[in-house]
């Protein structure tokens, strides 16, 4: 059977570690907001068609695609099954704002071949860049797999 | 992966995502923790409720700007701590003169003396807990307030509190014995 504290001090204590602050959703709120308010660095990333070209007019327009997108995009890609997800996703842009490489850490859930994994997501990061960026753009897609986890690797 | 799916989710797998850019995995990290970041902040900047939120605000968007910085070593829990305390330090050392010298200030605490009632309010001994607080070196405070109310271990904070393990338990020894004498006469 559990003692009840006694002392004042020890009353105090009990006290402040039950305390639930009541502003709390306020600053949730207000954290929340500003989270989704800051900007990240990111780059322009130049849409790029099936003949190399990143002119998409007569006119030699240009279409650019922040990486910031680029990368949520292939975040989400990734995020469809239990076996494999990111870890680390790393865009390099070269001085022609062109997409030439794509670097991510893999995480695998026990079990899984990884080899497999990294084609899987090979596979799946080649048709979200080309899908964003244009037929054009087919940079490297380089995998690490870096952990693997018992369980659904988007909740352990 | 729709936000409530996140409730399931481990600090690792929160830490994933919000790396990635995803903010409602970050949203999650911020539920979990912020309440008790939120209460620690309060204590440690003299319950003040301003402070506070500030505090708490900007230790997540640090959190949220270098999480690639986060390495496990400790806890997802402790490294936040961490940044709460170092925000809440620097305020309190911009805001006002904050004693350095444990032993210089323990000369000033007052030792209790009086015999108010016994049967106060959780609410009533919470103010005089935090009268208590304050007269504190915010070493000593934050120690106790990681340890008793917390519930980190020693060398969480020391962690957290950069600082060792050892003068965690120097300050901790100080500040209860202040307390101490400072609640009795709440007896």
């Amino acid at each position: 059977m559990a003692m009840s504290p006694t002392g004042p001090l020890e009353r105090a204590t009990d006290a402040a570690r039950a305390e639930q602050p009541e502003d709390w959703q306020t600053v949730s709120a207000a954290v929340k907001r500003r989270v989704r308010a800051t900007v990240l660095p990111a780059r322009q990333i130049a849409v790029v068609g099936a003949d190399g070209s990143t002119a998409q007019d007569a006119l030699g327009s240009r279409t650019y695609v922040s990486s910031r997108v680029v990368r949520a995009r292939i975040r989400e890609a990734l995020r469809t099954g239990p076996d494999l997800g990111a870890e680390r996703l790393d865009l390099t842009i070269d001085d022609d704002d062109l997409l030439t490489r794509v670097e991510i850490e893999l995480v695998c859930a026990y079990g899984t071949d990884v080899r497999a994994a990294a084609d899987l997501t090979r596979t799946i990061v080649e048709a979200v860049v080309v899908d964003a960026l244009g037929a054009g753009t087919r940079p490297p897609v380089d995998i690490t797999v870096t952990d693997v986890v018992e369980g659904d690797v988007r909740l352990t | 992966m729709p936000a409530a799916a996140f409730d399931a989710a481990s600090d690792g797998a929160l830490v994933r995502a919000a790396r990635l850019g995803d903010d409602d995995a970050f949203g999650e990290i911020v539920d979990r923790y912020g309440p008790g970041m939120l209460r620690y902040a309060r204590r440690l900047v003299n319950g003040s409720d301003a402070d506070a939120g500030e505090v708490v605000q900007e230790a997540f968007i640090s959190a949220w700007k270098s999480l690639d910085s986060f390495r496990g070593e400790s806890s997802l829990k402790t490294w936040l701590i961490r940044l709460v305390h170092r925000r809440a330090v620097d305020l309190l050392r911009h805001r006002r003169p904050t004693p350095i010298d444990d032993d210089l200030l323990s000369r000033v605490v007052r030792v209790a003396d009086d015999n108010p009632l016994q049967d106060v309010l959780d609410s009533e001994l919470l103010g005089a807990l935090q009268e208590a607080l304050d007269e504190l070196p915010w070493n000593q405070r934050s120690a106790w307030l990681l340890r008793e109310v917390e519930g980190l271990g020693y060398d969480e904070i020391a962690h957290a509190m950069g600082t060792t393990v050892g003068s965690v338990r120097g300050h901790l020894h100080r500040g209860r014995r202040q307390l101490a004498e400072r609640m009795a006469r709440w007896r």
